[in-house]
């Protein structure tokens, strides 16, 4: 066997190798997700882990102001604390929960119809912090009373990988992340995701024609690319920050060609909307039609922190949110992989109850979260949270329901994973699944 | 005790070369020319940081302000809203609704060009500029007083705030942040100018203590809602601060342990009277020239000269810059450049000017630092979170796009064009000479050739291994001896464009 070869062409040969384990190169060790039984040949086309049950993970940064989102009807209080914002024409009423969504939300109103939306209230943590960063830290920590280490997803990759080995972790593509920054939610302490914004730039580019074949040679030799001995010794430079670098540029080496490959494959059978948002989906839709081994994909909506002039900004925030999600639910139905999928979403905290000068809110603190997907039993889960004046704190909403709780149902019921090491205690699980 | 900020040049006399004069302008600049790195070599230590430091005196020939024509005039200005006020409102009014629709096409139009000449202006000066650590430091309070275009939506405004930075950027960090509170693109972009006494608005009450001054952890929610209350009023008229009296909270407001009938003035005051402050600016100036995680034995004692020197910046970035910490083996070759360092760098060691505007904004989008846009208030969080796979691609891509001009477009879906980047980058930033470079550095064989870009580009000692890597690429036959052909043939003017884009996609090119 030629022990000269690049991780890449283990990608691509797959794991008939395997019985050579002197040479086994770093990069088959490190992807024990992939490998519950490394004999196993088959197991390289299934899904990765446990399960084929895929998370997909919408962040909405800035604030999201719970109240105009999912509006509770027939309630003076939120008249009063809301002269102008409470104004929303032909809201979107849930049955007889008393609550409607924005009229914005019509794509989401839709999944909600078909019995497949998850509407959960009132949700937050004990001593909320207005701080968007530290608030959005907490949420994407799960971990409100220490520093940020690691993310709640980050700690479920490492917890699939009990090797003492730090070499053995679990393959990157296992959490993939739609934009420029990795969030925090998806490291580990151990495991990193991978990221990118768009997959044809995903890409090492060789510039000069005839050269580039050797530049790439040149380019994996002085990167480290290669599987050379030295690489299976993981050798360490002796310069962490340089050991980072070259660690990530391995990951992105590896990744490139299958990412790009996939994406460019599939061409989804509904048009989606021509957002952002909506493209961020459509290329996890890709992802998942092309059968990547992916468990978590990660996107984000911005945006939400409405200080100022709130309604327009918001109402086309709730069209972006719910067309994008509709058009994505509609597209995994038509490939049969809809069973496979959830969808989450969340934002570091609702707004104030009262609005302000402004015709905006302030930061405040519970606010709901939807989940949705086929296996997803919809209905409204809790109360929404008293509106009267003396049931506020400071103004905001008290929450009754910990996010955690919902973190610990994704965890538990739906990625099969033990959730109590991963978020550090038993939180109450909700009745989510189907 | 053993003091971390004792200067260099007492603590080990005689000790300074080439490659800490190197680390010296990367930190506190953005890495300079070799003829620039050799002078600072030239020097000693105590010369070359107080001629970094001390700019002020620096000659700086050359760089104009920028030109915005009318400012009554909101397309000559780059923004809606009218700088000087006023004109527009009137105009719109006049206008039927398609008329105001087409005026409001053109005007934003006007708006993304005037700032992609913004951000042209600004890039275009850390390269030329012959004060480093002047526009260092703009960058610093930029990441630090943030406010984005995309809420401010005038680029007038923009540019002004970014002169308030320069002026004051060695200048006194208590004077700069009551001028920020003033500032009219920090007022639109905190949304104080909408902050009035019948319902205060907390935006910029907030930040100010959690990013821009204190920290969190060293103030209640109560000190946020009273010290919002004393910025009521505080507001803009165009480009001009105004104080709105009418809309100002007379009443007693209760902030910090102290408590008065207080306005914003008084407001920094006190929050400049908390310990916690010096501490927060000695700790993020550690954090931008130094290290990811400051050592509280360094944010300690700095903090105390920031104190002593009651904010002044110039002694604690002397102190900084001077240290025997910043020369030792925990700083040097740890810090990750910011894409905004990684390009201007690229462009000065090179000698080249930008002449690809638009593919550098588009590489500093991808690589996750757009100027004027930061993400968040936040600012960018730099250290290792400037990579991961995304941003590092387009970081080895940087010599491509600065090369071919020709950039695979961000954002775009996955359905978006193919591009060809396999042109030549014969035309790698016009101006850019390497047989001119080969023959100022004298050098006629192919190790020569590596060892020289590795000193221009590395400043560094490059691992063995890697440089032979390097030279076997050059000569192409494996012998990591053969001489060069001189004069060059056209080959190996396309393999020295090629080298210096292999060098600028490793690892270790990456570190400031």
């Amino acid at each position: 066997m030629d022990t000269m070869h690049t991780r890449r062409t283990f990608l691509t040969r797959g794991l008939t190798v395997l019985s050579a384990a002197t040479t086994m190169p770093l990069f088959i060790q490190r992807t024990c997700l992939a490998l519950n039984n490394p004999h196993d040949l088959p197991l390289t086309q299934t899904a990765m882990g446990i399960g084929e049950q895929i998370l997909v993970c919408v962040q909405m940064s800035g604030g999201n102001d719970g109240l105009s989102t999912v509006i509770p009807l027939d309630n003076d209080d939120y008249h009063r604390a809301r002269p102008t914002l409470g104004a929303i024409p032909n809201p979107l009423a849930l049955d007889k929960s008393g609550v409607a969504l924005h009229p914005g939300l019509a794509g989401l109103k839709e999944i909600y119809d078909g019995g497949h939306l998850a509407v959960i209230q009132g949700v937050g943590y004990p001593n909320p912090n207005r701080s968007h960063f530290r608030s959005m830290e907490i949420w994407q920590t799960a971990d409100p009373m220490h520093p940020p280490k690691d993310g709640w997803l980050g700690r479920y990759f490492d917890a699939q990988c009990k090797g003492s080995d730090p070499k053995d972790m679990p393959d990157p593509k296992a959490a993939v992340n739609i934009g420029a920054t990795a969030p925090l939610a998806l490291q580990g302490s151990k495991f990193t995701a991978i990221s990118f914004q768009n997959p044809q730039s995903y890409q090492w580019f060789a510039g000069n024609k005839g050269v580039d074949a050797k530049m790439r040679n040149t380019f994996a030799q002085v990167n480290d690319l290669n599987d050379t001995g030295d690489e299976l010794a993981g050798q360490s430079s002796g310069n962490p920050t340089l050991d980072f670098l070259e660690r990530t540029a391995l990951d992105a080496q590896l990744t490139s060609d299958e990412i790009r490959a996939v994406t460019s494959k599939y061409h989804p059978a509904v048009s989606y909307p021509n957002t952002p948002f909506g493209q961020q989906l459509q290329m996890v839709s890709q992802m998942i039609a092309g059968g990547l081994k992916t468990r978590v994909y990660y996107v984000s909506l911005g945006g939400f922190d409405t200080h100022s002039n709130e309604k327009p900004a918001h109402d086309r925030l709730m069209q972006t949110l719910a067309a994008g999600i509709n058009a994505f639910m509609r597209d995994l139905k038509s490939q049969g992989n809809d069973q496979k999928v959830l969808v989450m979403t969340f934002s570091e905290f609702g707004r104030r109850v009262a609005e302000n000068a402004s015709k905006g809110t302030d930061h405040g603190t519970a606010a709901p979260m939807f989940v949705c997907g086929s296996m997803v039993k919809g209905g409204v889960y809790g109360a929404h949270p008293s509106l009267r004046p003396q049931d506020l704190d400071a103004g905001d909403l008290k929450f009754h329901t910990d996010f955690r709780s919902v973190y610990a149902t994704l965890l538990g019921d739906w990625m099969k994973a033990d959730s109590a090491p991963i978020l550090g205690g038993n939180f109450r699980t909700l009745p989510l699944l189907a | 005790m053993d003091n971390p900020l004792q200067p260099i040049w007492e603590s080990d006399p005689g000790r300074w070369d080439f490659s800490m004069a190197a680390h010296l302008l990367r930190r506190a600049g953005f890495g300079g020319a070799l003829g620039e790195t050799e002078a600072a070599a030239g020097m000693g230590p105590e010369k070359a940081v107080n001629q970094l430091v001390r700019f002020g005196n620096v000659p700086n020939p050359g760089l104009e302000p920028l030109v915005f024509g009318d400012l009554t005039n909101p397309i000559d200005q780059g923004g809606a809203g009218g700088a000087r006020g006023g004109g527009r409102g009137g105009l719109l009014r006049g206008m039927s609704a398609e008329e105001r629709k087409g005026f409001q096409q053109i005007e934003q139009a006007a708006q993304r060009a005037k700032l992609e000449e913004l951000k042209l202006w600004w890039l275009d000066r850390m390269v030329r500029t012959t004060r480093p650590l002047e526009e260092k430091m703009t960058l610093f309070w930029h990441g630090l007083f943030v406010s984005s275009a995309a809420t401010v939506k005038n680029t007038y405004l923009l540019y002004q705030q970014n002169e308030l930075f320069r002026k004051n950027a060695a200048g006194n960090y208590k004077q700069l942040a009551l001028e920020v509170s003033k500032n009219p693109a920090m007022l639109i972009y905190l949304n104080n100018n909408d902050n009035r006494v019948q319902h205060p608005n907390e935006n910029y009450a907030r930040e100010l203590m959690e990013l821009f001054t204190l920290g969190i952890g060293n103030y209640t929610e109560t000190d946020i809602k009273e010290s919002a209350r004393s910025f009521t009023g505080w507001t803009n008229v165009g480009d001009q601060f105004v104080f709105n009296r009418g809309q100002h909270d007379e009443g007693i407001k209760h902030f910090l342990g102290h408590a008065g009938n207080f306005t914003g003035e008084d407001i920094v005051n006190i929050i400049f009277q908390q310990p916690a402050c010096a501490k927060y600016i000695a700790g993020r100036l550690v954090r931008f020239f130094g290290v990811d995680e400051p050592p509280a034995e360094v944010v300690e004692p700095l903090s105390r000269i920031v104190a002593a020197n009651r904010y002044e910046m110039t002694p604690a970035l002397l102190a900084l810059f001077g240290s025997k910490w910043f020369y030792s083996q925990e700083v040097v070759q740890r810090q990750i450049k910011s894409p905004v360092q990684l390009v201007v760098g690229a462009l000065r060691s090179l000698g080249v000017p930008v002449s690809q505007p638009a593919a550098v904004d588009n590489a500093l989008k991808l690589m996750g630092q757009e100027l004027f846009n930061a993400p968040t208030v936040k600012g960018w969080d730099g250290g290792r979170a400037w990579i991961n796979t995304s941003t590092l691609f387009a970081r080895y891509n940087l010599p491509a796009y600065l090369g071919t001009g020709k950039l695979p477009t961000a954002g775009k879906g996955a359905q978006g064009a193919s591009m060809d980047m396999r042109t030549s980058y014969a035309e790698f930033d016009s101006g850019w000479r390497p047989d001119v470079d080969l023959a100022e550095g004298g050098v006629s064989t192919t190790d020569g050739v590596v060892d020289l870009y590795i000193k221009k580009l590395v400043g560094a000692e490059l691992d063995a291994r890697k440089r032979e890597e390097l030279v076997i690429f050059m000569n192409g036959t494996g012998d990591t001896k053969s001489h060069m052909n001189d004069p060059l043939l056209p080959d190996n003017d396309r393999r020295t464009r090629s080298l210096v884009h292999l060098i600028m996609a490793m690892a270790e090119y990456q570190l400031a």
